[in-house]
């Protein structure tokens, strides 16, 4: 009993302490970005919707990643429900628009880490501050393959999304960046453009 | 000529953040993303500090770069972590690095940390006495490059074949020399190097076994287990349990 209840207190301290790491290095990935924005002279559309959306995007995160644990005495990963996330934080992205389509296919099975899933949500802050920057209406489509997460997205205006990282050229820095933090990869057609992301 | 900086750190943000601001303030540095990006590059980009994250690839990696620093060269280097828990204090202080640097982090404190850091390096480098100008000498040059060579080449298998071709002596020569200098045999140090490695490896990162059995170029577990348990008389996984945390 007494070697049990040691365990328990050792489990719960290694978590508080991966919780604490987590949410620091949570905090810095906001700070990088602020700072890189500087750095590059990333020119938003609107700076302090960008940083609120942010700060939901974490706050989402840590919500269902505390509900997703609460049954369970000592959680043993990381990995959160991918629908139940995209669905609150899009959204939330779309209670200030109406300019926002977004269709997802059945992806309840999937679960993500949060890590991972912090950076997809900055991801879509920077796709909605281009569609800002161009007052358009924008499509996204989620769906997914084997490990891999498909975002297919486009705006109304761009009639080549060929052109697009040249459309976007002075503001393409951090968006890559995210990107590739995720390893993913990028695939340019005529009507949208498809990020394919291997996180699942 | 600029003061060059080696960012290791596998989250992009964060290492291109770095990068920009040293590159505000005047630094030369380039990025690394993994143990061996930065062991070939510290004889490529040859530089003069090292900002090494601790938790590189999810795996401790970064204590084991510093261990190695710390055994291997006198590159000072500065740890950035999100982590503050005494026990990873504990277990980073073992490595020597000159600062320590908590996420989040502000630009003062990057350049503070590394002025320090430089100015201390400067300071040690100009106390150096005979002492060390006699444990530099302490092998001839062809043993020093076999030595090199299997530094760099540690995660490999490596050939005695290869150290004779470095070292530019014949193969009996060689083979008597580096026992003369070193005290054992090329096979018996680069066994014992290798065991080193796996060593801290078990202790300090969360890498399974397997992954360090390829790591340092053996081609089955159970050949890396065997020559572990010949070594520490234990076998990796009960090492890992006695040792870490």
């Amino acid at each position: 009993m007494t070697n049990k209840l040691k365990e328990n207190s050792d489990g719960l301290k290694e978590i508080l302490d991966k919780t604490l790491h987590r949410f620091k290095n949570n905090l810095q990935t906001q700070l990088s970005l602020m700072n890189i924005q500087s750095a590059t002279n990333r020119q938003y559309f609107d700076d302090r919707k960008v940083i609120a959306d942010r700060i939901f995007a974490l706050t989402y995160l840590y919500d269902l990643f505390y509900r997703t644990n609460k049954e369970e005495a000592l959680p043993s990963d990381t990995l959160i429900s991918l629908q139940s996330y995209l669905l609150q934080f899009l959204q939330y992205l779309k209670s200030s628009t109406s300019e926002i389509d977004f269709e997802l296919t059945d992806t309840s099975h999937l679960k993500v880490d949060v890590d991972d899933l912090l950076i997809l949500a900055y991801i879509l802050v920077e796709i909605n501050d281009f569609r800002m920057s161009l007052n358009d209406r924008m499509v996204l489509e989620f769906s997914h393959n084997k490990k891999k997460l498909s975002i297919k997205f486009s705006y109304t205006s761009i009639e080549n999304h060929e052109k697009f990282p040249d459309l976007f050229e002075k503001q393409f820095k951090i968006f890559d960046l995210l990107v590739k933090q995720l390893k993913g990869k990028y695939d340019y057609k005529k009507k949208f453009v498809r990020l394919l992301l291997p996180i699942l | 000529m600029k003061t060059k900086i080696l960012i290791v750190e596998d989250d992009k943000l964060v290492s291109f953040e770095i990068q920009s601001i040293l590159n505000q303030n005047g630094f030369d540095s380039t990025i690394c993303e993994s143990y061996n990006c930065c062991i070939k590059n510290l004889d490529t980009f040859k530089p003069e500090l090292i900002l090494l994250d601790i938790d590189l690839s999810k795996k401790y990696e970064g204590i084991q770069i510093g261990s190695y620093l710390n055994s291997k060269s006198r590159i000072p280097f500065i740890y950035i972590t999100g982590y503050t828990d005494s026990e990873t204090l504990k277990r980073i202080q073992t490595t020597k690095p000159v600062g320590y640097l908590s996420k989040p982090f502000r630009e003062v404190d990057i350049i503070s940390n590394i002025e320090l850091a430089l100015y201390n390096k400067k300071s040690s480098l100009d106390n150096i006495g005979d002492h060390e100008v006699e444990e530099d000498s302490k092998y001839s040059k062809p043993i020093k490059r076999a030595l090199e060579y299997i530094d760099t080449n540690i995660n490999q298998e490596i050939k005695t074949d290869e150290l004779i071709r470095v070292s530019g002596w014949s193969k009996f020569h060689f083979i008597r020399e580096f026992a003369k200098e070193v005290g054992k045999t090329p096979y018996q140090y680069i066994f014992d190097e290798k065991m080193k490695l796996a060593s801290s490896k078990l202790k300090n990162t969360y890498q399974t076994v397997k992954e360090i059995a390829f790591d340092l170029g053996y081609t089955s577990n159970s050949s890396f287990t065997n020559a572990f348990v010949k070594h520490s008389g234990i076998s990796p996984s009960s090492f890992r349990k006695k040792y870490c945390r």
